[in-house]
């Protein structure tokens, strides 16, 4: 913001009224510009929330490669995880034990695992790699502004000058905290705003004063008095709206799987974080944060490896996210919210002599919500082939990120390149059904179709069309009244989209009702009948 | 994204008296001064400038008085050798020394210990004279950070705190030996359990990473520029083998042989592949303490380890923003200094307090107050009524001030990780960090309550500043005009051409604030001199006191409050 503007956003010198607890209140303008500015942006009202793992999380005790049973033990004895113990997810893959409520995610299809997430030459400087991972920097490049930062300044261009306004009266992003995270930082400051919990905010805001008039000279000094004028008008701007939206949301309306305050610290921010997309705030990122998995030491107790440290954060994370995506659902919001796991680190394969783990490099990243495309991205991790004592890459981080904001917020290829600033493979992330254009509207019907056969009634042959709203399995067959298989014409994988199938029947088939029944994915079985009149 | 300085720097000359100035990334102006010593005039701005970039919250009179001697006198006063302090006062059994008190008595209750070292530091902070050592202390902690909660015991802490204050104006290459085997060290990053055959890389990668070499850009696979993977693992190789006694009083780190990796040690090319050999004792043993003296006058033949230094103590006293100019004509020549001297600290401080970069008016208020110095430099400057050190009641009274710092994301003894607060490492934004939508109306929040009562927890007295006795100690504070000045730049820094604020802001608080009314701002002059009066006129005085608690709080709410 220039000085100029900032003048004349923060004080109207005469005939200030003198009213709040001896404060004047800010009256702010209008820019013309709003209305071109706000027509940058994909109209959405999806969510992404972001749970930032911080320490460096042991991918390799969160998500067990079971089919490597024996090379797992053999690398980390003192730390291993009963066999018995592990969570069955697939023949070959499993979650730690503490993890019940994210697998109860997995098999209601809701939660989705990336595999071997890291980048090329990866770091193991927790400050530098949470940088990275931030930034979306290369190993040896060193940015400034954070993705999400990058990806705001795309499509809400011009921001912080001239909002809130009437199209954006909401915060851009929110971090529960004290502090932005750098990853919502851009070019033109903090895209987000921080905030403990919507009351509290309020209640501090409400005494407050923007500090008179504003000078912002080039000097350090004034560039530092810049940045404090814009947080304290930030502050002024946000708070109603962030308490008007905590306020319509009752308790009786939520999930009963919360911890109750303060026992999951991840579980009281994601519950904020539900009041305020539920409340009906427009903000499209949220972060919120666990810390401690530095486990270098006492990862696991002694004797007992299935308990200790890792397991205690492992459960905090699992019951908060399980909580948060009932919640979400209980308050009818399931469809508009993605969750994205993601950690600066993995851990060395090999344990050390400390019952912990060192500093190490690929790691899963877990996906959820309603509209994540649920299973396993990518193969177990090959324990045995590494480099120096670290996995291999599978996937580069910044290829989960593509993803995200290519299949969940529909952002165009230049604005994605401004963001990510180079081009990465997206890999499948998000259900087709759940694509949306840039008006926000559904790609694909949102479920799966059998229309009606043409002609009806029919002799010998009849088309028979149906949709299909993701990728998956498809079984289309015929059958008699009596529930006689007369024919399979599917039966496969088949990617998503409209299909048609002819059916011809026999000679031997006599005249009557057929019935032609689509099955898709685990859950849908649909019927039609077909009158065959010879 | 990245800084990129603009190609037509002036280029700074010795012969340069006069600094150019420059901008970077188009917008912000710095300047080509460099340690030459600075030769305007000594004044209440330079003599402000410098006390509040040393010490916390310095007093008016302070300042007055510093102004009225000479730089010589006051950097002399600031690097007088600290004096010896009491120790923290035991919360459970009045006057007994629980720092070499028994194990067993503190475990269980630690935490009410963490507590009682916490609020005895922040006492010390806020009843210093003249010194820089208390500031120098908090940055030696923000620098080999430790967090006490994982420390887990608080007599290591308060060993770890008095290595800091009796090394504060010392040696940093000495320091930095006693360092990697204090006991606090050796548990936050496991060097107790660095031991033969698996040893533990905590330690070795961030004393180098963050402690002493830094790491600089990755140039190839595990090559850090100054250091390597390869360095790291060598490092934790001499380091294996010490471990702490904790069960002794006072605790002690102890080398223990059989866990020791007795081969030699490889380093890179980046240390010149130096190798590194257990020295034997006379009697055959191995001397653990002389191997780790090697390791580390390795690391401080490295210039890179001078600068990296120099950048941390540039951040903390200067300002967070080192470019190409700042490095050359700064960073670059006070390493050499530092290295010159051995790794003392006090003539690099005393060549950057005196150099025309220190004083130069590009580098003033621009400095983010820490939560540290916000709450105890307000209590401070503003004369906060205290009890005696020695009053039960002065330990609570800095507790409230301890609450407030941990509020507003400073929490003395409990940095967030190994690398310190990010106001100090995290690039861009630096000092930054420490305001955000819910830091900074925290911070106006406390600012109220100074002048409202602080109500310190398990007290019965309120704490608060006498606004009226603050504005006597003015000049001429019948003079509203002269008032505002002067409560001004003594509670603001100057922000451009030398003023704390520009006529409009001065306006306003006279007309707005204050409530005077134009062309009879005298009725404020009749007020406070009715005030004055013996016996004062009371309703004077409930005026004058009313008016002034306003104007300090919409000052003390002032974006530029936060600045120093």
């Amino acid at each position: 913001m220039n000085r100029r503007e900032f003048i004349r956003r923060a004080i109207p010198v005469t005939a200030l009224p003198f009213v709040l607890n001896g404060f004047p209140l800010r009256a702010y303008g209008r820019s013309p510009l709003l209305d071109a500015i706000t027509k940058a942006a994909v109209t959405t009202d999806r969510v992404l929330v972001l749970v930032q793992l911080g320490g460096g999380n042991d991918g390799i005790n969160t998500v067990i490669a079971r089919d490597q049973y024996h090379a797992y033990m053999n690398a980390r004895q003192n730390i291993a995880l009963p066999e018995l113990s592990i969570l069955p997810l697939t023949s070959e893959t499993g979650l730690h034990p503490a993890m019940t409520g994210m697998r109860s995610l997995y098999e209601d299809g809701k939660l989705a695992i990336v595999q071997g997430v890291t980048y090329p030459n990866p770091d193991l400087s927790h400050f530098r790699a949470t940088d990275i991972w931030l930034t979306a920097a290369d190993y040896n490049e060193t940015l400034s502004d954070g993705w999400l930062g990058r990806y705001l300044q795309q499509e809400f261009p011009g921001y912080p000058v001239g909002y809130p306004n009437e199209v954006t009266p909401d915060p851009l992003a929110i971090q529960i905290g004290a502090d932005v995270s750098l990853a919502l930082k851009s070019s033109s400051g903090p895209m987000a705003i921080s905030l403990y919990d919507p009351d509290s905010f309020y209640q501090l805001i409400q005494n407050g004063n923007n500090g008179g008039v504003a000078q912002s000279p080039k000097t350090p000094a004034g560039h530092e008095l810049s940045f404090i004028q814009e947080i304290a008008t930030q502050s002024q701007d946000y708070a109603a709206q962030v308490k008007t939206a905590a306020d319509k949301i009752s308790s009786a309306t939520r999930s009963a799987m919360y911890p109750g305050p303060g026992k999951n610290y991840l579980a009281d921010q994601l519950k904020i974080v539900a009041t305020l997309i539920a409340g009906g705030l427009k903000t499209r990122l949220y972060i919120v944060n666990l810390y401690g998995f530095d486990t270098h030491s006492s990862q696991v107790d002694g004797g007992d490896s299935k308990n200790g440290e890792h397991a205690a954060l492992l459960e905090k994370l699992s019951t908060a996210i399980s909580a948060f995506q009932d919640d979400l659902n209980t308050l009818g919001i399931g469809d508009r919210v993605l969750g994205m796991t993601f950690s600066e680190f993995g851990r060395r394969v090999y344990s050390n002599s400390s019952l912990g783990t060192d500093h190490g490099t690929a790691a899963p990243m877990f996906l959820f919500g309603n509209g994540v495309k649920p299973g396993i991205i990518g193969a177990n991790p090959d324990l045995t082939d590494l480099v120096d004592g670290n996995l291999k890459m599978q996937f580069d981080f910044r290829s989960v990120y593509t993803s995200v904001l290519q299949q969940w917020f529909a952002t165009g290829t230049a604005e994605l390149n401004a963001t990510l600033l180079q081009t990465f493979p997206a890999i499948p992330v998000v259900r087709k059904s759940y694509y949306i254009d840039e008006n926000g509207n559904r790609l694909y019907s949102s479920t799966c179709r059998l229309y009606n056969n043409y002609p009806n009634p029919f002799n010998p042959s009849t088309t028979i069309a149906y949709d299909l709203p993701d990728d998956g399995t498809v079984l289309l067959e015929v059958f008699d009244i009596t529930g006689r298989k007369i024919a399979t014409l599917v039966n496969g994988f088949q990617p998503a989209g409209s299909y048609k199938v002819t059916f011809t029947a026999s000679n031997r088939l006599a005249s009557g009702v057929y019935i032609c029944q689509l099955r898709w994915g685990e859950t849908l079985a649909i019927r039609n009948k077909m009158l065959l009149l010879k | 994204m990245m800084i990129t300085v603009f190609a037509d720097i002036p280029q700074h000359t010795e012969a340069s008296l006069h600094a150019a100035t420059y901008t970077v990334r188009g917008k912000l102006l710095r300047t080509t001064s460099g340690l030459e010593p600075y030769a305007g005039p000594w004044n209440e701005l330079t003599a402000a400038h410098l006390l509040r970039r040393t010490m916390y919250g310095p007093k008016r009179s302070e300042i007055l008085s510093a102004a009225s001697s000479s730089l010589d006198t006051v950097l002399t006063q600031l690097f007088a050798p600290p004096p010896t302090h009491p120790i923290p006062p035991d919360p459970n059994v009045p006057g007994r020394d629980w720092t070499v008190g028994p194990y067993s008595d503190i475990v269980q209750i630690n935490y009410q210990y963490d507590f009682a070292i916490k609020k005895w530091w922040v006492g010390l902070m806020l009843t210093q004279g003249i010194s820089v050592v208390e500031k120098m202390t908090l940055l030696l902690h923000n620098h080999f950070a430790s967090q006490a909660s994982i420390v887990g015991d608080a007599r290591y802490m308060y060993k770890q705190n008095t290595l800091f204050r009796q090394f504060a104006l010392g040696n940093l290459k000495e320091l930095t030996k006693a360092v990697t085997i204090d006991p606090a060290m050796l548990v936050y990053l496991n060097g107790f359990l660095n031991k033969i055959p698996s040893p533990d890389e905590n330690y070795a990668r961030e004393l180098q990473e963050l402690f002493t070499i830094g790491k600089g850009p990755e140039i190839a696979d595990g090559n850090y520029t100054n250091y390597t993977e390869q360095d790291v693992k060598a490092a934790a190789r001499v380091l294996t083998g010490w471990t702490v006694h904790h069960t002794t009083n006072p605790p002690a780190s102890v080398f223990v042989q059989k866990n020791h990796d007795s081969g030699s040690k490889q380093f890179s090319s980046a240390y010149q592949n130096t190798v590194i050999k257990p020295t034997l004792n006379p009697d055959g043993t191995m001397n653990g303490s002389k191997e780790i003296s090697d390791l580390i006058e390795m690391i401080f033949l490295q210039p890179a380890t001078a600068r990296c230094f120099c950048r941390k103590l540039y951040r903390w006293f200067v300002y967070y923003d080192i470019d190409d100019t700042v490095e050359q004509n700064v960073i670059v020549p006070l390493a050499d200094i530092m290295m010159k001297n051995n790794f003392e600290v006090k003539p690099v401080l005393d060549t950057l307090f005196r150099s025309a970069h220190f004083f130069d008016p590009n580098n003033i208020g621009c400095v983010i107050k820490n939560p540290v110095e916000f709450a105890v430099g307000t209590a401070r400057r503003l004369n906060l009524p205290l009890p005696g050190s020695a009053d039960p009641e002065f330990v609570k009274v800095t507790d409230a001030l301890r609450d407030t710092a941990w509020s507003l994301q400073m929490d003395l003894l409990e940095p967030p990780n190994v690398a310190g607060w990010p106001a100090y490492h995290q690039a861009p934004d630096y000092h930054e960090i420490w305001i955000s939508t819910t830091a900074l109306p925290t911070r106006g929040k406390f600012t109220d309550t100074v002048l409202n009562g602080i109500h310190p927890q398990g007290s019965t007295t309120t704490y608060k500043i006498d606004p009226v006795a603050y504005a006597a100690a003015m000049s001429n504070p019948s003079d509203p005009f002269k008032l505002v000045d002067e409560i001004t730049s003594d509670l603001l820094p100057p922000i451009e051409g030398g003023a704390a604020i520009t006529p409009e802001q001065k306006n306003y608080l006279l007309y707005n604030v204050m409530g005077l009314v134009q062309n009879d701002e005298y009725e404020w002059t009749a007020n406070w001199n009715n005030a004055q009066k013996n016996p004062p006129d009371s309703t004077a005085l409930t005026t004058v006191t009313k008016t002034l608690k306003s104007l300090l709080r919409f000052v003390m709410r002032m974006a530029e409050f936060q600045l120093t």
